[in-house]
């Protein structure tokens, strides 16, 4: 799988994901003001390297299908948040 | 890898069953068919060769991390680190903390997951707004995390 940190800076974006500042690693999914789940920021620019685009899906919590509808766009924030309370990662209203 | 030798034995032994039933194949015939074959497999074999050198191999080994380095926090017991190097970049991964960090140099990618669980301890443990998943991992970083 590959993955540049443009993309990954996409994705997060479109995610909302927020993030303290660049010395850290991680920023948080936030929902209904909740923080939800750790997501790893890879700071810099190319590639990410070897095996880590697939932490980074991974850390997002969705299959590879997914990953790609993220990286493509078809898939929104609403689209994700979806998956993950179908997952119970978000507690269902 | 094995289907595709499995395919080409089969082939191998289908030839020799008929040239033994019917008995009227000449031997050249018959070497041409067993040339051909072994032809064929040798190429498959090429193949293999080719489909497996493009997969990276990535190797596994799983260490205990005693420290987190850190003047303020200190780890109440050792921590299972998996560590994983694909012959471009090392990953240190916690399973328990679903946390990780990575470098081209080994050390320095426990460096980076130390950084990654201190991080997310100091950002979360006195929050309360918490979703399911992030309550259980503050809940087991204060089970192996304790303030000095």
């Amino acid at each position: 799988m590959q993955l540049n940190k443009r993309e990954a800076k996409r994705i997060i974006d479109k995610l909302q994901i927020e993030h303290r500042n660049k010395k850290h690693n991680y920023g948080f999914l936030k929902y209904n003001n909740k923080k939800i789940l750790p997501v790893y920021f890879s700071h810099g620019k190319g590639d990410m390297p070897g095996n880590v685009p697939d932490k980074f899906r991974q850390s997002l919590k969705v299959n590879m299908g997914d990953f790609e509808d993220l990286k493509n766009c078809p898939l929104s924030r609403d689209g994700y948040i979806k998956i993950l309370k179908s997952k119970g990662l978000i507690d269902k209203e | 890898m094995i289907l595709i030798l499995e395919d080409s034995i089969t082939k191998l032994a289908d030839d020799k069953t008929t040239s033994t039933n019917n008995g009227t194949k000449k031997e050249s015939t018959l070497e041409e068919h067993y040339l051909n074959n072994i032809t064929e497999i040798t190429r498959d074999i090429e193949k293999i060769d080719t489909s497996t050198s493009a997969v990276p191999k990535i190797s596994y080994k799983n260490i205990y991390i005693e420290t987190l380095n850190s003047d303020i926090f200190t780890l109440i017991r050792p921590i299972p680190v998996g560590i994983e190097y694909d012959g471009e970049v090392y990953i240190a991964n916690n399973y328990d903390l679903e946390l990780y960090g990575y470098s081209e140099i080994e050390t320095e990618a426990i460096n980076d997951l130390r950084k990654s669980i201190l991080e997310f301890y100091e950002d979360l443990k006195d929050e309360n707004n918490l979703g399911v998943f992030l309550e259980r991992k503050v809940k087991y970083c204060k089970e192996i995390i304790r303030e000095v």
